[in-house]
């Protein structure tokens, strides 16, 4: 029973549950890539909080690494055919690599500053997305194979999802132990008190660039089990939509929260689909942009600790009020 | 042996002389007193000899043993956070704890610089990670149990009182194992008798580690009682350097202190 407790252990087992409930209820095949959709998410978004939640750095650029490992897996896949793991990893250390020499002059500057200097890293990706055509064909887009590993191909959705959800449980399981160790301590020291961190050893400007080069990989391996699910993309989809996007799965899931990466991406993903299911709000128009800004209002003002841990603050809500009432009587 | 000097140290901020040729030297293993009114300039030598601020002239220098050979530094060529490498670990005028770690995870990061472990090793967990963190957090332990805070460690560290937090800010410090322990008003906010329990700690801290102590106070109890030798200071000058006793008779400092405009020293 002890093992229950430790958390990599739930992972895993969470992430066993949910990988073969397709396997026994069907799913429409729509459904499934929208849920194959929720967990790529998830990725970037944990990748995401250890960036700004944790470290409490930000960025407005990150759709630009993830749209970059898109297009580095359906090139290392296609024209160079390597196989889908070593072009998995490229596809996450590449962009990590672009994510510490961005990192190395970006991270100098602070807050405000720090935000447009991302962004405008964000838009001249996008940009180069559209010109350079012998990578990435421009509007044309670029397809690619279905994944395989060892010969299997992930051909059904189904399969897919297991594949998703064994690369986010891996990488929970890395952010979830690198944080809870010394760099994951030097980092939330560095958020609460830069002066004190500098007086304990730790050189601030490292740890910003380890979380600003984990949050690329991140965004990188998302991009490419992306590219694999979608077997195609364009330049449109990686822009400044995406980033902000990630902001507000973070914001309204929990930050410096692992659970509230993927409740992050679980609602931002699925609030617009369930929206267009319900007749009346269908045709109103960006109705899932007014939600997610609404969300994220509603989230900084009454939930600042965001979805995930909504029950954690009612418990400590109820206890105060406990505590306030033995004061009165 | 001194443990440190500062010699003719100046520093201005917009053309305030904030501290104009400043001397004074501390000796090893014994408890030194920084004294002066409001705004002397106390937390400013502190900020430059834990390199927070470079000085505009003046020497910094911090010589220590280590395993029986002495060694002797430039506190100029190190940056603010490779201070603690060489032995000089200190503690802020307004407790500055990590408000989301726990106290023990708190004091865990005073020895980040001895934590072994890359950042592979620590994703996966590897046992020499899991052996490493638990060394650490046994040694933060050990620090606790003599602080007599132990029953805190899994708490939240800002959950605490005041007179903790401080304790948690010293032990944070002790954990690195400095030569050099600098103290910001570490009674500062503390009643009587905690500050007395304090005055104890930082003896036996002394006395049972061998570490120097360097501290801003303005309990002048707590100084007069505590300190063996003490620098006064007022608008960044040097005003005198003696034993608790010489200071106390010092017109100077009598006059710095008793002078118009500082009646909160009165008493």
């Amino acid at each position: 029973m002890k093992h229950l407790q430790s958390k990599p252990v739930q992972y895993v087992l969470l992430g066993l549950v949910f990988s073969v409930i397709p396997y026994i209820i069907p799913i429409p095949q729509s459904t499934m890539t929208i849920l194959n959709t929720v967990v790529i998410y998830a990725m970037i978004a944990l990748g995401f909080n250890i960036l700004l939640g944790y470290a409490g750095q930000i960025s407005l650029g990150h759709a630009a690494f993830m749209g970059l490992g898109a297009y580095l897996s359906a090139y290392l896949t296609g024209k160079l055919a390597l196989p889908f793991l070593l072009s998995l990893l490229l596809s996450g250390l590449i962009p990590m690599l672009i994510g510490i020499m961005l990192g190395l002059i970006a991270l100098r500057l602070e807050g405000h500053y720090l935000a447009i200097a991302t962004l405008g890293f964000g838009v001249a990706v996008q940009q180069i997305f559209v010109e350079w055509l012998a990578f990435t064909n421009g509007y044309s887009g670029v397809r690619a194979k279905y994944p395989s590993i060892f010969g299997f191909e992930f051909r059904s959705r189904e399969s897919f999802f297991v594949l998703a959800i064994a690369v986010l449980v891996l990488l929970c399981i890395f952010a979830y132990n690198l944080l809870k160790a010394k760099t994951g301590r030097a980092i939330l020291a560095m958020r609460d008190s830069v002066s004190a961190a500098q007086a304990m050893g730790i050189n601030i400007y490292k740890y910003k660039l380890v979380a600003f080069a984990l949050s690329a990989f991140y965004a990188g391996i998302a991009g490419s089990m992306y590219m694999h699910l979608i077997r195609f993309t364009e330049p449109t989809q990686w822009g400044i939509g995406l980033s902000l996007n990630l902001l507000a799965m973070v914001v309204i899931g929990g930050l410096a929260s692992i659970g509230g990466s993927i409740v992050g991406s679980v609602f931002l993903v699925l609030a617009p689909e369930i929206i267009k299911e319900v007749p009346g709000l269908a045709d109103i128009k960006n109705l899932s942009y007014i939600l997610t800004g609404a969300t994220m209002v509603l989230a900084i003002m009454f939930f600042p600790h965001g979805l995930a841990r909504l029950g954690m603050q009612w418990r400590s809500y109820l206890s105060k009020r406990k505590k306030n009432a033995a004061v009165n009587i | 042996m001194n443990i440190l000097w500062v010699e003719d140290l100046s520093i201005s901020f917009g053309g305030l002389k904030a501290i104009d040729n400043l001397s004074f030297a501390v000796e090893e293993k014994s408890i030194y007193g920084l004294i002066g009114p409001n705004g002397a300039g106390k937390t400013t030598v502190f900020n430059c000899i834990s390199r927070f601020y470079t000085p505009d002239t003046g020497k910094l220098l911090f010589r220590s043993r280590v395993n029986g050979t002495i060694k002797e530094y430039n506190l100029l060529d190190f940056a603010v956070h490779q201070v603690i490498g060489i032995g000089l670990a200190r503690t802020f005028q307004n407790v500055e704890l990590f408000k989301s770690l726990t106290v023990l995870e708190n004091l865990m990061v005073g020895e980040h610089i001895r934590t072994q472990g890359g950042i592979l090793s620590q994703g996966f967990n590897l046992p020499k990670v899991r052996k490493e963190e638990k060394r650490v957090r046994e040694k933060a332990m050990q620090v606790l149990d003599f602080l007599g805070i132990a029953h805190t460690a899994s708490q939240l560290a800002v959950s605490q009182p005041y007179g903790i937090q401080k304790l948690i800010e010293l032990g944070r410090a002790l954990l690195s194992e400095p030569r050099l322990l600098i103290l910001d008003e570490p009674a500062a906010g503390m009643d009587h008798t905690e500050t007395e329990e304090l005055a104890g700690r930082i003896r036996q801290i002394r006395d049972e580690f061998g570490i120097t102590i360097f501290l801003v106070e303005h309990d002048m109890g707590l100084v007069m009682d505590i300190c063996e030798k003490i620098c006064a200071i007022s608008f960044g000058k040097k005003l005198a350097e003696g034993t608790p006793q010489e200071i106390q008779n010092n017109p100077a400092v009598q006059e710095a202190y008793l002078g118009k405009g500082d009646e909160e020293y009165a008493s």
